[in-house]
């Protein structure tokens, strides 16, 4: 049972930590919108697929980053991530793709810490794109699915589950004020 | 003459008439004056007997002051009585209450160093208990090999799982060529067309097989990897409070040494 203002609160850390991950320079722009229905599953190989948690007593978080490693997204990577030409060697890049992932839901992690006492996150894994179909599995109690456009020329997709027992009941509301002031910039290590 | 009689007595008459009241009136009036004066004489002379009043006043002022300087002197008698007796109330108060505290500040004392004996023994303990919690993360680790390893049995099993696809596509092309070769051998090659006509619906049941396959191994690493996540995630959320609780208990210990 997660009531509405807990998603509207992780939803809400969420598209702020996108937005605040994603905007290399003062003349950049960053436009996240929640949709309504899962993208279809892209089997191409240029797709990376980094899977990360966020684990409390009452609650965990699966998010999914679903890249298309194109040239404008590799180019938009590195800048934001500081990489030079290595960022086209395949484990280079994975290293990327997951730091990234990590960054993000670093700054969610924090951002929940603010309402749980104890809460706790993974180290970013790559999955095949295909596993995307299948997260019914995760009995999610809520998905919800950002794009993330930056510049208009690179795009990639984020998945959020939400995952609470039957048995318990998730209700809690971030101060927003609070999260506004404290902006994000430290790296969560792993 | 008659007639002057008869005149002069009416007239005579009218005077006596006329004079006797205001007379007798008169006469009552200077009795009561009389004795009005007399009674005023009696008391003037009574009260030029008694003691003049400035001498009264004077009299009672001296009275006055006697009486306040008998009491003065007996309030003053008092009060150095009762400030003998407070003095010596208050002496014995100190004495006692030094007395007590002395002996509250030993047993404070006593109380205070066996609680920071308790709390030091307590503080070894949970550091003890700490450093063993820490190998969670080697646990974490543990875990993390074991689950690489069935993230690889898992991609060798979907590599093989490719080859096997590979292997019954070309089951299906060789079935398909079967079966024409068999059409063209004509009457003769009748039975040899059954028999490619089921080779190839097997190969078909084999693909199908192989797609499922390759579905369970995806739900497999979905499941694998964000169960592992889930475990390290709460490995992290528990080493994290282990370290709160560690520090509160440095925190706790250092505040009872500043009272040595």
């Amino acid at each position: 049972m997660i009531s509405a203002n807990a998603v509207a609160s992780i939803e809400w850390l969420f598209e702020k930590a996108l937005r605040d991950n994603n905007i290399p320079g003062p003349e950049d722009n960053c436009v996240v919108r929640v949709k309504a229905h899962m993208p279809p599953t892209d089997t191409s190989t240029t797709h990376r697929l980094v899977v990360l948690n966020i684990s409390s007593y009452v609650f965990r978080i699966v998010a999914l980053f679903d890249f298309d490693t194109d040239a404008a997204t590799v180019a938009h990577l590195s800048k934001i991530m500081s990489r030079g030409d290595e960022i086209h060697e395949e484990r280079v890049l994975l290293d990327t793709v997951g730091e990234f992932a990590n960054r993000i839901c670093g700054e969610v992690n924090r951002g929940l810490s603010a309402s749980f006492r104890h809460v706790g996150m993974s180290t970013p894994f790559i999955l095949e794109e295909t596993c995307l179909s299948y997260l019914s599995i995760l009995k999610p109690s809520q998905v919800r699915m950002f794009e993330v456009a930056i510049n208009d020329a690179v795009r990639f997709e984020v998945i959020v589950c939400i995952c609470v027992d039957s048995e318990t009941s998730l209700d809690f509301q971030t101060d927003r004020s609070v999260h506004e002031e404290t902006s994000s910039g430290e790296l969560e290590l792993f | 003459m008659d007639w002057l009689v008869n005149m002069l007595l009416p007239v005579a008459a009218g005077i006596v008439l006329g004079v006797i009241p205001p007379a007798l009136y008169a006469a009552s009036k200077r009795r009561g004056f009389q004795e009005r004066l007399e009674e005023q004489e009696k008391r003037i002379g009574e009260l030029s007997g008694r003691i003049p009043v400035d001498e009264v006043q004077a009299r009672l002022a001296d009275c006055r002051a006697e009486a306040a300087e008998a009491l003065r002197q007996s309030l003053a008698q008092q009060a150095a009585a009762h400030q003998a007796e407070l003095a010596d109330a208050d002496s014995k108060a100190g004495v006692e209450l030094d007395l007590g505290l002395e002996r509250s500040m030993a047993e404070h004392a006593a109380q205070l160093a066996q609680l920071r004996s308790a709390l030091t023994s307590e503080h070894g303990n949970l550091k003890s208990d700490v450093e063993s919690l820490m190998g969670l993360v080697r646990m974490v680790e543990r875990w993390h090999d074991e689950m690489q390893l069935i993230l690889s049995n898992n991609r060798m099993l979907k590599d093989q799982n490719e080859k096997f696809s590979s292997i019954v596509k070309s089951v299906v092309m060789l079935a398909l060529n079967a079966s024409i070769e068999a059409a063209r051998a004509g009457e003769a090659g009748r039975g040899f067309a059954v028999v490619a006509d089921g080779v190839r619906d097997l190969a078909y049941t084999s693909t199908a097989l192989a797609k499922e396959f390759k579905q369970n191994l995806d739900k497999n690493d979905l499941v694998t990897t964000t169960t592992f996540q889930d475990l390290q995630a709460s490995g992290n959320l528990i080493r994290t409070a282990v370290f709160g609780l560690t520090t509160s208990a440095d925190r706790m210990l250092a505040t009872t040494a500043k009272f040595d």
